[in-house]
């Protein structure tokens, strides 16, 4: 018997008189003691399915379930909202991805967390006398201690924003124990954290998990994380269930082609895809999209006539999973598949390069200065593709922005073609600078103007830095949304009517337009899904080797930048630790710190070798 | 904390410097003269003359400004001409009436709103809730004088059931003070407590969408607990300011319903000042509700600190 079972679970919610399911007919059950990875993109309905199980979604809309949601034999569905919330107390714990805006920042940590002391056995209103309190703070203690925060009496008398990430995560997850539950929810609890950070915060969730048989709903659009933290795997796209099994059939043998396209794009350790990463090509279908047959048939290469009128149901597999397709794949899949590429002979940089940066620092503040970067020395060659890895505060971003200029350094230079930077400004023409480099940004969503279209957005650098104007900039800003793979309509459009890859191709296009020699872009994927993630490399990719243009490239993935880099460096803490091509990284790196982000990064291809 | 203060302190000698000399100058810009007011238009010019020596209003205009100023340097506001009292004591005769009010009218309107906005939040779709939401919109379209001249009309002339105006100090007979002050300070408290609820649940609406009121009702509180705990001491510190405005407001200027009223409080003293050309009065008396003005805003941003950890912190 199951502890959690959804029995044909469907959601729907009414915003604006619409009606909109978001989920479709789900069956799921969890053991007891067991941890379940749901796994999907945007739009797949992962996050609402598990604010259905705790019942919060009812807060944000007005939603209309439909099957059910059975916790010990009582189907959640039909509680009232108060009977609800004694129920869920003592038996549901959540952990959000937004550690710090989850908690509240006008109060200690110790008060907070002794609120959510409600154990199942508690007279009510226990929490009010001061044999409660006591009771309260004893288990705030001991969680705190077991979550790996020893010095309790200091962090509960402190604010949440006076804490790490990381710290700030070990906080909730043990606020998510204080009533110890028999179900826990995490919806994206590491993606918003360091890769290093990441690794010990699964690692806890690993221990009390088993510690305390609790099971566990991980909610991750990360292939890696579920490898690392799940005993089964359920896989949504769309809004429907199609593809559930244990961890080791899902990522060795899946059924599904959805399921293997997906776990290809990942880009893996070790495995070299300089011309290009694996994506799948489209975009998620919106959830208020009509589709008669299954809905990954637009994007899937099996897909038959069958495939668009007919939506498969989930059948059983051999194995141990089951899956939603009517041409299922059966061989095993191969993530080395794209391997055998090597490094690409490293370009020259004694002759000129694109990019000088000779001994820059910038330290933040006058009094007690913070210093972000610290004498980072680096050359890029022209039509190199340079990847800049590092954690959150390692000043990969702040070189970048020195690099563009948006920030002086306090000393060394930065030579970028006639132009030499330093702390008293830029040398020679602005503009001609500002022609030469351009920047994407991580956000596409904030950085473009939601009152612009994309037409006059990728116009607005042409029309400041270049001499086009009329009909030459229409036909210059026609043909950039081509070059990035955009159709022509999109000119017309706001940034709002696209999706997240269409938003930042238009970032791109921007970028190229005044033909610059270097572009620096800081995170451009990390806010995308993983199969629009290989898109959007793949168009700079394709755009360096037509354009001869080199890149500095600033992420914190270093998978993905290894895999297309053609060299690679690793800061921390301010400085540059190590520069090198990225086999030499892989197999036989120097550093302990680069060591160190190697083994924390979650690795699929790891996981198939020893699961085979 | 000490820095702030301290900084302030310098701000307000500035301030004051500033208010004065401005108010010295714009109140000598006022046609007619204190003398004539005073002795009337029969008086010899020989009286009229002696008479402006001894209210110091004789000379070339920067002899008096500097005089006047060297004077309230050493504490002498001068006297009032009206009252024949020393300025400040004239002002300490007044201060009573309209800080009771301010203070009273100020913590209701406070209470009310607060109230109503987290009855609000917890019960979005409770009909009585969404009504009183609705009042406050008429609440604060209600010009003051109108309503008070309305309520005195139905209930004190009318019902008879409260007095039409007058002043009792409140530690002298706590009854009949409470009974004529109980529809000035409706008055205010409508227009008020109205602009309260409109802020308030402003802020409240911004804060009920916050993720860590999803993380509250994780824990398993109720609605109200949620919006009482967790949602109003944030949703509070943008209205302090507010709070902060309106009560100094309050303090230098209820003219129109101390005149309604017959309060002899500040308003009324700094009108009658302005009427009789009491230039000292008239000086002292702003000058006093320039010092509370500062001194407020001073107290908020010190509460300020208080209530936010962030600002306090770091």
């Amino acid at each position: 018997m199951p502890l959690l079972e959804l029995a044909d679970l469907s959601l729907t919610v009414l915003t604006d008189d619409v009606e909109t399911e978001l989920v479709h007919e789900i069956a799921l059950s969890v053991a007891a003691g067991e941890t379940l990875c749901i796994v999907g993109e945007s739009g797949s309905g992962k996050t609402v399915t598990a604010m259905s199980i705790i019942r919060l979604l009812e807060f944000v809309a007005p939603v209309r379930t439909t099957g059910g949601i059975l916790l010990e034999k009582t189907d959640i569905t039909r509680l009232t909202s108060d009977e609800m919330r004694a129920f869920r107390t003592g038996r549901i714990g959540m952990v959000f991805q937004e550690a710090l805006d989850s908690l509240n920042p006008t109060q200690r940590i110790g008060k907070q967390l002794i609120e959510a002391f409600n154990p199942l056995d508690m007279i009510p209103g226990a929490l009010r006398t001061a044999k409660g309190q006591q009771a309260a703070k004893a288990k705030a203690q001991s969680l705190l201690t077991e979550v790996g925060l020893p010095d309790t009496d200091r962090i509960m008398s402190m604010y949440p924003h006076q804490l790490s990430g990381g710290m700030q995560q070990r906080i909730m997850i043990a606020m998510a124990l204080m009533s110890d539950p028999i179900l826990l929810l995490a919806d994206e609890p590491t993606t918003a954290l360091d890769v290093t950070t990441q690794a010990e915060i699964l690692q806890l969730f690993r221990r009390l998990q088993r510690e305390r048989n609790m099971s566990c709903i991980f909610i991750t659009h990360d292939m890696g994380v579920a490898a690392e933290i799940s005993d089964r795997i359920a896989v949504m796209y769309g809004g429907r269930l199609v593809e559930v099994g244990s961890t080791r059939d899902v990522l060795t043998r899946p059924h599904h082609h959805y399921t293997r396209a997906l776990l290809k794009c990942v880009p893996q350790l070790g495995v070299r895809h300089a011309s290009g990463l694996a994506s799948i090509p489209g975009s998620v279908p919106s959830p208020r999209d009509v589709i008669p047959g299954c809905r990954y048939a637009a994007r899937c290469p099996a897909a038959t006539e069958k495939c668009t009128t007919l939506e498969p149901a989930l059948v059983a597999s051999l194995g141990s999973t089951a899956y939603a397709c009517w041409h299922p794949a059966t061989e095993p899949l191969d993530l080395t598949a794209a391997s055998g590429e090597t490094d690409a002979t490293p370009l020259e940089l004694t002759d000129r390069p694109a990019l000088t940066v000779d001994a820059v620092t910038k330290v933040f503040g006058r009094r007690r200065g913070v210093t972000a970067v610290n004498g980072v020395s680096l050359q890029i060659a022209p039509g190199e593709f340079f990847g800049l890895v590092g954690e959150s505060g390692s000043g990969k971003t702040t070189l970048g922005r020195m690099i563009a200029a948006l920030e002086h350094p306090s000393s060394g230079a930065i030579t970028l073609g006639d132009h030499v930077h330093t702390a008293r400004g830029v040398s020679g023409d602005a503009r001609e600078f500002r022609r030469s480099i351009q920047l994407i940004f991580q956000d596409p969503q904030s950085s473009l103007d939601p009152r612009h279209t994309a037409g006059r957005i990728i116009a607005e650098p042409l029309r400041e830095l270049t001499g086009l104007r009329g009909a030459e900039l229409d036909a210059r800003v026609a043909s950039l949304i081509d070059e990035v793979g955009l159709p022509a309509a999109t000119k017309d459009k706001l940034p709002s009517q696209l999706s997240g890859g269409q938003r930042q191709r238009v970032a791109i296009a921007r970028a190229i337009g005044p033909e610059p020699k270097l572009i620096v872009a800081d995170e451009p994927t990390s806010a995308l899904d993983v199969s629009v993630q290989g898109q959007v490399i793949n168009i700079l990719l394709e755009l360096r080797r037509d354009r001869d243009l080199s890149f500095l490239f600033i992420t914190h993935n270093l998978s993905l930048v290894l895999s297309v880099a053609d060299r690679v460096g690793v800061m921390r803490k301010g400085e540059l630790v190590e520069v090198g091509r990225p086999h030499d990284i892989v197999t036989n790196s120097t550093h302990p710190y680069t060591r160190q982000l190697l083994a924390a990064n979650p690795d699929l291809l790891a996981y198939q070798t020893t699961n085979p | 904390m000490l820095g702030i203060i301290l900084r302030r302190l310098v701000n307000l000698v500035i301030i004051l410097f500033v208010v004065g000399t401005l108010l010295f100058f714009i109140i000598r810009a006022i046609p007619g003269d204190p003398a004539v007011a005073l002795l009337g238009s029969t008086a010899k010019p020989e009286e009229l003359e002696a008479l402006r020596r001894d209210l110091g209003l004789s000379g070339p205009l920067y002899l008096q400004y500097l005089g006047w100023f060297g004077r309230v340097l050493h504490g002498d506001f001068g006297m009032s001409i009206i009252y024949d009292k020393p300025v400040l004591e004239v002002i300490g005769d007044h201060i009573a009436p309209t800080l009771t009010i301010a203070i009273i009218s100020t913590t209701l309107s406070f209470l009310i709103a607060v109230l109503i906005t987290v009855w609000n939040a917890s019960n979005p779709r409770n009909l009585i809730a969404r009504a009183l939401n609705q009042l406050s919109q008429i609440g604060l379209a209600l010009p003051d004088f109108w309503l008070a001249v309305l309520l005195v009309y139905l209930i004190a002339l009318n019902l008879r059931w409260l007095p039409t105006s007058g002043y009792t100090d409140i530690w002298v007979d706590p009854v009949a003070s409470i009974r004529t002050l109980i529809l000035p300070i409706a008055v205010l408290v409508i227009g008020q407590a109205a602009s309260y609820v409109i802020v308030l649940r402003e802020g409240m609406l911004g804060q009920m969408s916050q993720l860590y009121l999803r993380t509250a009702r994780v824990k398993g509180l109720s609605e109200f607990g949620v919006a009482m705990k967790h949602a109003l001491p944030n949703a509070l510190l943008p209205i302090l300011t507010i709070v902060g405005l309106n009560f100094a407001g309050l303090v230098g200027g209820i003219v129109i319903l101390e005149n309604i009223f017959v309060i002899p409080g500040l308003g009324s003293m700094m009108l009658g000042a302005i009427n009789s050309r009491d230039f000292l009065l008239l000086q002292g008396g702003a000058l006093f509700v320039a010092f509370l003005f500062v001194v407020v805003n001073l107290i908020t941003d010190l509460t300020y600190a208080l209530v936010d950890p962030k600002v306090r912190v770091s």
